[in-house]
């Protein structure tokens, strides 16, 4: 038979079976929508890791101390990292850029009778530059400043705000209070959109060591940098090497950025991967539903199939007649699916329930779907078009 | 085997196996049926006339024994060289009509020359033809279940002609119809017969047999008598 013509015999015989058609179908709406918003939200979860990471610097390397005692282990001497260590580091350093030492400390700010607490760094010089800071006013922290241990503070956008106001002028040679001591303003940092980095303010790193932390030291943190991010694994094992010279290796802990960023996106994917696996099997229950109805469609139906192999209807043409059926039933279906899904999307975005879904996503959700209808649909139609013509012409 | 028969059965054997015992429906048929003729296979219930005529329309097969069917030996054909025989050879007519019941007149007549993988416009007309035949072209929109038993029959016998097949095979085309409406299909087939189209049909009733030229009467699985019935040329 002509194709055309047994696309005619499909479209009446499912035209005469509505309701069954539309239950069947059913089960693949509900396989599709699942695999969309399966794919839609695995794609916003990937969205928003690689958004929250955005701004850090994937050749950057924290050097942290595990002193103490950690998890119940015997007790280790408490690791105190200096300026000296980024120094000590950075001396024929084979795969490292830059190091930097980072005091962090909490800081009251007084401006203008108003006061607050805010993080504060004390930084070196090249610490804007390496975490791709840009200035909105003035200029960052230089070496000089460090040297001569000036009390000058670039501020962080939302600490400016907080203090001089939304929209605020070049505040630059303003002078603000930390901890007590008057500092001059010498640049704003642009507006990065995370909480630490806008909310914080940032010193000299010697002059936070005179006039912040004094004599309790402080905490410094070492960040260090790769040259390349294809060095980040020799960048730490050179880390490490060096320090162990230095403190019981056991007590540094390296990490790059990088893997955070890794580790994150992974676990986004092992959960996607779980959610498909439920997509899969909700899909291979509407398979299952095709193959029902279709080998009740052929019970039903053996009388027909008897006559028409009667009049001479090829084997052939007969399979294609139910497999061409479920294909439509499971093609039709993926497409009400992502039709539904169209819809839905928005409102689930209006419950906070974040769904990124591109063509592809459709383009998957109805291929699976024609995948199911051929699978399950092929089994059914077999049976159909091996059936004797005299078993079949018996058949009441 | 002569080139004017259209069929030619030698000793024609079929045993179906029931469980360990096998049973011989067909113990040994030989039959000849010639161009143009209209033979009537006359047989009680049980006497192997449904099986003979399964066999002649191909859709059975024979245990042993020779089958030609317009000259071509199909005693060992495959289920797809049957399918092609039963289609472009074999007119069915049933009992039960077994028209498609989703399928309007038209298009049940036009299946025969769909399956051959025509466009349905091109055969149209064939169908349309087919059923002014049998007078039924005012009736070509209407489904199955809007006509009666005797222009369902007729709908069938135009899907048997359409694809002007060399033998037209009616099993009991009068056994679910009522007497006007049976009488009705008799006289179309002796119009048929007529024309030139040669007849097999398939009845336990004397009456119905009568109309044929030649009745061959089967019991038991054989042929037990065979004769032209002198009053039917003259019924023609």
């Amino acid at each position: 038979m002509l194709f055309s013509e047994i696309i005619k015999t499909v479209l009446i015989n499912m035209r005469e079976n509505k309701m069954r058609v539309v239950l069947t179908a059913l089960g693949i709406i509900v396989g599709a929508i699942t695999i969309i918003f399966v794919l839609g939200i695995g794609k916003k979860s990937t969205l928003d890791i690689e958004e929250q990471y955005k701004n850090l610097n994937v050749k950057m390397i924290n050097v942290m101390q595990m002193g103490g005692r950690m998890f119940g282990g015997p007790s280790t001497k408490q690791v105190r990292f200096s300026k000296d260590d980024a120094t000590f580091l950075m001396q024929d350093a084979e795969y490292l850029d830059d190091v930097e030492a980072i005091l962090t400390e909490n800081s009251s700010i007084t401006y203008n009778k108003e006061t607050a607490s805010y993080s504060l760094y004390g930084v070196m010089d090249k610490y804007a530059e390496m975490n791709n800071y840009e200035m909105q006013y003035g200029r960052f922290i230089s070496a000089e400043d460090d040297a001569k241990k000036s009390k000058v503070v670039v501020l962080g956008y939302d600490t400016a705000e907080y203090f001089f106001g939304e929209n605020f002028a070049d505040i630059t040679g303003t002078d603000i209070t930390l901890s007590g001591k008057k500092f001059e303003v010498i640049g704003v940092l642009t507006r990065k959109g995370e909480t630490t980095i806008d909310e914080a303010v940032y010193i000299p790193y010697e002059t936070c060591k005179k006039y912040i932390v004094g004599s309790r030291g402080g905490m410094t943190r070492i960040i260090a940098f790769a040259t390349d991010v294809k060095n980040v694994e020799q960048a730490k094992e050179e880390i490490l090497t060096k320090l162990g010279t230095k403190y019981d290796s056991n007590t540094l802990n390296v990490r790059d950025a990088g893997s955070r960023v890794t580790s994150a996106i992974e676990s986004a994917n092992t959960m996607t991967l779980m959610l498909m696996s439920v997509a899969v099997i909700v899909l291979i229950v509407g398979g299952i539903g095709i193959m029902n109805v279709l080998l009740v469609s052929v019970r039903e139906r053996t009388k027909e199939i008897g006559i028409l192999k009667a009049i001479g209807t090829r084997k052939k043409d007969i399979l294609k007649i139910f497999l061409i059926e479920a294909i439509f039933i499971s093609v039709g279906g993926a497409v009400i699916g992502v039709c539904i899904s169209l819809i839905l999307v928005p409102v689930l975005a209006g419950f906070g329930i974040g769904v990124v879904n591109s063509s592809d996503d459709f383009f998957i959700a109805v291929a699976f779907s024609l995948i199911t209808g051929v699978f399950f649909g092929y089994y059914p139609a077999k049976k159909a078009s091996d059936l004797k013509p005299i078993d079949a012409l018996r058949y009441e | 085997m002569t080139a004017d028969l259209v069929i030619e059965m030698n000793d024609v054997v079929k045993t179906y196996k029931m469980g360990n015992e096998s049973v011989d429906v067909l113990k040994g048929v030989s039959i000849n049926i010639g161009q143009g003729e209209f033979v009537c296979i006359l047989g009680p219930s049980g006497s192997g006339k449904s099986t003979l005529m399964n066999i002649i329309g191909c859709i059975d097969t024979l245990s042993s024994g020779d089958y030609y069917l317009d000259g071509e030996n199909i005693t060992t054909s495959d289920e797809d060289n049957l399918t092609e025989i039963r289609n472009k050879k074999i007119g069915f007519i049933f009992q039960k009509f077994n028209l498609l019941p989703r399928y309007d007149a038209l298009y049940n007549v036009a299946l025969p020359l769909l399956t051959r993988g025509k466009h349905f416009k091109d055969v149209v007309d064939d169908a349309k033809r087919a059923l002014a035949v049998v007078g039924l072209e005012d009736r070509m929109k209407h489904k199955p279940n809007e006509l009666s038993g005797g222009q369902q029959q007729r709908v069938a016998i135009a899907r048997a002609l359409v694809g002007e097949p060399e033998l037209l095979l009616a099993d009991e085309p009068t056994g679910n119809l009522d007497s006007k409406s049976g009488a009705d299909v008799i006289n179309l087939f002796k119009e048929l017969h007529k024309k030139g189209h040669t007849i097999v049909l398939i009845t336990h009733d004397l009456n119905v047999a009568k109309n044929a030229s030649r009745i061959i009467l089967i019991q038991d699985g054989l042929i037990s008598e065979e004769g032209v019935f002198p009053n039917a040329e003259s019924c023609v």
